[in-house]
Parts: structure tokens; C-alpha cells; sequence
């Protein structure tokens, strides 16, 4: 299958290995990594230890205070009421986001799959979102989905009134630690840009899916008497269940960190409720000096992408060998 | 066949909805940059169309001054992770050693990090060692964003050229480097390009660092745009005029390599 996780053979290291001295293969393949691996290890890995090693220190002023606090910034995050707000918000988003995006993604991909007319222009007008950044985005569907200006002068003259992203209703509202849990009505004008920008790339991998299914596939239900519409439900749909994986993955960790978007379009908002952990993390760091709890939040927020990540990479390391 | 005509209908609006969608905002910031901004907020199509947003963007130097910046730091981003990424690529297709796919995998894992994560480190480093606010510093940290996915597209196209054809060259006395230059730089063109073009788009789009580490002298054009925003007088006709100006290029680069763009953030899980 062309799908497959990367075709790279992994060459198989002899299982008894004797004490070889280093070639001159290996000094040179040692003096083109090495720039490349420090520049990770330090800018990565150390950092991100670094990162972790203040989340857990006092350092909750202008002047450095390394000493160790333990757990106390998580322990106040969590009894935080925007740091629980937060919570709720990526939680809605990101479901709400990576559905969306999976359901549309899939739908749109059969309706252009087998098309012959037209196909390259529909594909690219569904892409190019992907290529903006998401401050872009957040700007256009501010202006966009402004209550004051937008859609809304022309909708307003169909009786459509909505506070969209200012709206600070919460749905199905219940009461839950010190928050209203539920959606916030406000976090769907984030989730349609969202879904904007990113749908074009879903479109892409299901199509790359989609063309990786043998024609014979389907030629061989045709014969069998299968409608059109039952060789999608039962044969094809679920031949795309990798990809859904993939797609999933690949939005959860860019709903779990997401920053530029919800900074760019609406801020935390009133009561928090299109506040995120990365809004939250770059305001208590960077406007309030608050080192240690906005390190605290950026390892929750690894925390939550590795959650995701880290099982889906090493499944395809797996698929590689 | 009846009804497969209406099954075809149906298939074509529903694509159609969906390309209205997409294209609507694109549409609206066309409309809104030709508009002069006392019409703003009581016009929604019709209205006089003015060059006046342009007009303005253009003659202050301002935004000139944004799209350079940008320009400046994505294609030093881009160079230096050439520099470093080349060699490493080629290691990685070409030699056997232990450990190999891990090292190829720990690159790979930055593309996924928060960079909201590491930024507060360089952040304190960059303001001490002076290199906050420079475009040395924004280079620096960008080409960290560009460097795994130069190394990992480029490796594949390593990975396409024959060992025998460097073998037979390197019989032929040519010296390694001249075989590196000669030979192998020109089969991987395409791939360099690729991953540079590819490179540049998320180094372009690049918000979180440029926001945190610089934005007083050198100012990025994401970061320009929410100056755009967020001042007292808001000039949204000029805001328009500013996005349309930095996006197209993207928009159309984005749209060129499509194929790498999804395989760049998919990481390789489709190949496309």
C-alpha cells in the first residue's frame, strides 16, 4: 500500500557485533550529525528540562528563584479557576475541532475521489487556508465573526443575530470544581476557523488514502452486486481508518498547543471562556513574571501532546521495521 | 441512469458549499482592502472602491519594513539549516551505525514540542547574550523549526540515488567532495528546493518566537499584523491590504508544493 508510515528499510544491525574500530565512514558520519544533534539535544531537550526543572522551583517574580518548590505550581494550576477554564476550553475544542475536521475531511475527500472534472481547482481552493498562518486566520475571522462588522451586517438583515466569540454562554452548564463546565458558546467561532484552515489538509491525506485503494477493490464489489454507496459504507470507509488515525493525531497536537489562533482572534475572553493553556502560559510568563506556573503550564501542555504523539510514533517506527 | 445524474449534482454542490466557504474570507479581505474605511462599518458589497489602502501601506515604508524583516530571517533560517541539515541527511541515508533511526526519530520530535515550551529559556538566554530583538537570534531559533524537516525530506532523496553510482565515480578518482558536489548535489536538487520552499512557509507563518523574541527592531509580518490590530486606530482597509500582501506569496508557494506540504506535517505518515 502506497499509505504506509514512510517506506525507509531499516538496515538490520548484525546481532553479534564485534568490538570493530571506527571506519572512516563513521568519523564522517559522525562529523555531519554531531552540529545537527547538539543543536536539538540543546535547544530541545535541554530546554524542555530546563523548562520543567523551573516548573518546579519558586521563581514567581522578576528576580530568579531556582529553589525547590515541588509540585506547588501544579497543585495551584489545577485549583486555578482560569487554569481550570482552560482545561474545559481545550478539552471542547479540541473534540469538537478534530471531529469536524475528520467528518468533513472524509466527506469531501469521496466527494472529489473519482472526479475528473474540476478536481485540482477544488482541491486547491479547500488547501489554501493551510497555507496562512494561524494569526492570519485569527485575524480574518475577528473581523469576520465580529459582532459589530462582518458577516453579521449581512446577517443581521436575515434576523441572524449572533455574539459569536463574545457570546460567554456556556452549554449545557454544570457546576465542576470552581468552573461552569459545558461548551462555551464562544469557543465554536474558534472552532469554524479552525476547521477553515485545516480542512484542506485532511481533504489531502484522505485523497492520498483514497488513491492508494486498488481500483480491483471496488471492481470486485461492483460484481458482487454492491451499490456505490455500500462499497464507501463498507469497504472503503473503513480501508481509511488509518489515515482518520493520522489525521487525528495530527490535529490533537496542533488543537492541544494551540497559541497564535486564539491570541490573534479573540484573547482569553470574558470569564475565560476561550481561554487555552498557551494563552494563559505566554500572559503569566511573559506580561506577569510569573516563571514557575507558566512553566508548570507549558509542561501540562507537553504533557497532554506526548499523551497523543509519543504512542502514534512509536507505532510507526514499529511499521517502519 | 437518472439517478446517478442527481448523485453527480448533489456531489458537485456539496463541493461547491464547501469552496464558498473556503473562499469567502478570502474574498471579504479582497473587498475590504479596496474599501475606504469611513465605509466600513455601513457598506457590506456595494461601495467605492479605493487604492488608497495600498496607497498608504506602500508610501510609509512601514510594512516594507515588516516584509524585509520577514524575508531576511526566513531565507538566513533557511540557509544555515542547509548548512547544517544537508550533511546530517546525507549521514543518515548513507551510513549504518547503531543507534541511527533514534537519532533520526529525536528530530523529528521537535516538530511536535509546544514551542511555547522552550521559548522561555532563549527568551532569558537571548536577553542576556544580547540577541534578543536581532535577526541573528530569529534566524537562529527558526532554522531549529527547519532543520528536521529539512533533514527528513532530504534523506529520502539521499536515500533515492544509488550507492554503486558514488562507488563507481569514487573508482574513477574523483575524491569524495567532488562527487558530493558534482554528482550528488544536482540529483537532489529537487528535494533541496522542496524542503527549502517547505521551510520557508512555516518559517514565515512563524508567530510564537517572533512574538517572544523580537518585534521592536526587527518585527515580522505575524506580528505586524496584530500591531495592526491592536492600536487605537484601526485601519482595517490597510489591515486587509497588509495580510492580502504577506499571504499571497504563501498562498500561491503552498499551493506549488502541496505534496511536501502535507507530507512535511504529517510527518511521513502520508505519502501523498
Amino acid at each position: 500500500m502506497k499509505t504506509v508510515v514512510s517506506e525507509r528499510d531499516v538496515t538490520v544491525v548484525p546481532a553479534v557485533r564485534k568490538k570493530r574500530k571506527w571506519t572512516a565512514d563513521h568519523w564522517l558520519a559522525a562529523a555531519f550529525l554531531t552540529p545537527s544533534v547538539v543543536l536539538i539535544f540543546i535547544f530541545v531537550y535541554g530546554f524542555i528540562g530546563w523548562t520543567g526543572y523551573v516548573s518546579l522551583s519558586n521563581w514567581n517574580s522578576l528576580v530568579p528563584d531556582l529553589s525547590f518548590a515541588g509540585w506547588k505550581n501544579y497543585i495551584y494550576l489545577f485549583h486555578d479557576f482560569r487554569f481550570q477554564a482552560d482545561l474545559r476550553n481545550t478539552v471542547v475544542f479540541t473534540v469538537l475541532f478534530i471531529g469536524v475536521v475528520v467528518v468533513l475531511g472524509q466527506f469531501l475527500a469521496i466527494l472529489l475521489d473519482q472526479k475528473l472534472r474540476g478536481e485540482s481547482i477544488f482541491r486547491n481552493i479547500f488547501f489554501f487556508p493551510m497555507a496562512l498562518s494561524f494569526v492570519v486566520t485569527g485575524v480574518i475571522w475577528q473581523w469576520l465573526l465580529n459582532p459589530s462588522t462582518g458577516v453579521n451586517l449581512f446577517l443581521k438583515k436575515f434576523g441572524l443575530d449572533s455574539k459569536w466569540y463574545t457570546d460567554t454562554t456556556i452549554l449545557g452548564g454544570f457546576h465542576i470544581g470552581k468552573i461552569e463546565g459545558g461548551v462555551p458558546v464562544a469557543m465554536i467561532a474558534v472552532v469554524i476557523a479552525a476547521v477553515w484552515q485545516m480542512t484542506g489538509f485532511a481533504v489531502a491525506m484522505y485523497l492520498a488514502g483514497l488513491r492508494a485503494i486498488p481500483e480491483e477493490v471496488r471492481e470486485a464489489a461492483r460484481m458482487d452486486g454492491a451499490t456505490e454507496f455500500q462499497i464507501y459504507r463498507k469497504i472503503i470507509i473503513p480501508m481509511l481508518r488509518p489515515i482518520t488515525v493520522s489525521v487525528i493525531i495530527i490535529m490533537a497536537h496542533i488543537s492541544l498547543k494551540i497559541f497564535d489562533l486564539i491570541y490573534a482572534m479573540t484573547g482569553p475572553g470574558a470569564n475565560f471562556v476561550t481561554d487555552v493553556p498557551g494563552v494563559y502560559m505566554f500572559e503569566t510568563t511573559f506580561r506577569g513574571n510569573y516563571y514557575a506556573n507558566g512553566a508548570a503550564i507549558a509542561m501540562i501542555m507537553l504533557l497532554s501532546v506526548a499523551i497523543f504523539i509519543v504512542p502514534y510514533l512509536i507505532s510507526s517506527r514499529k511499521g517502519e521495521s | 441512469m437518472k439517478s446517478n445524474k442527481v448523485v453527480s449534482l448533489l456531489k458537485d454542490l456539496g463541493l461547491l458549499l464547501y469552496a464558498m466557504f473556503a473562499l469567502f474570507p478570502l474574498v471579504w479581505l479582497v473587498i475590504i482592502s479596496f474599501k475606504h474605511d469611513r465605509e466600513m462599518f455601513n457598506t457590506t458589497f456595494i461601495f467605492s472602491p479605493t487604492l488608497d489602502n495600498y496607497r498608504v501601506l506602500f508610501s510609509s515604508g512601514e510594512f516594507i519594513g515588516y516584509f524585509v524583516d520577514n524575508l531576511i530571517v526566513s531565507v538566513g533560517a533557511i540557509i544555515l539549516s542547509i548548512v547544517v541539515g544537508v550533511p546530517a541527511a546525507y549521514a543518515l541515508a548513507r551510513f549504518d551505525f547503531k543507534g541511527k533511526e533514534s537519532i533520526a526519530f529525536t528530530f523529528l520530535s521537535f516538530r511536535f514540542a509546544p514551542e511555547i515550551l522552550v521559548v522561555l529559556p532563549i527568551f532569558l538566554i537571548y536577553q542576556k547574550i544580547g540577541l534578543y530583538d536581532t535577526y541573528f537570534g530569529l534566524i537562529w531559533i527558526f532554522q531549529v523549526v527547519s532543520l528536521p524537516l529539512m533533514i527528513w525530506i532530504l534523506r529520502g532523496y539521499f536515500e533515492d540515488i544509488s550507492v554503486e553510482m558514488e562507488h563507481a565515480a569514487r573508482l574513477d578518482g574523483y575524491s569524495w567532495w567532488q562527487v558530493f558536489i558534482k554528482m550528488i548535489i544536482p540529483l537532489i536538487k529537487p528535494g533541496l528546493v522542496a524542503s527549502s520552499l517547505l521551510s520557508f512557509i512555516f518559517v514565515w507563518n512563524n508567530f510564537t518566537f517572533s512574538l517572544l523574541l523580537a518585534g521592536q527592531k526587527v518585527t515580522t509580518t505575524t506580528v505586524a499584523m496584530l500591531k495592526y490590530v491592536s492600536s487605537d486606530t484601526v485601519h482595517y482597509g490597510q489591515m486587509a491590504a497588509a495580510v492580502l500582501i504577506s499571504s499571497l506569496p504563501i498562498i500561491i508557494l503552498a499551493l506549488a508544493i502541496q505534496k511536501h506540504l502535507v507530507r512535511g506535517l504529517s510527518m511521513g505518515a502520508v505519502k501523498g
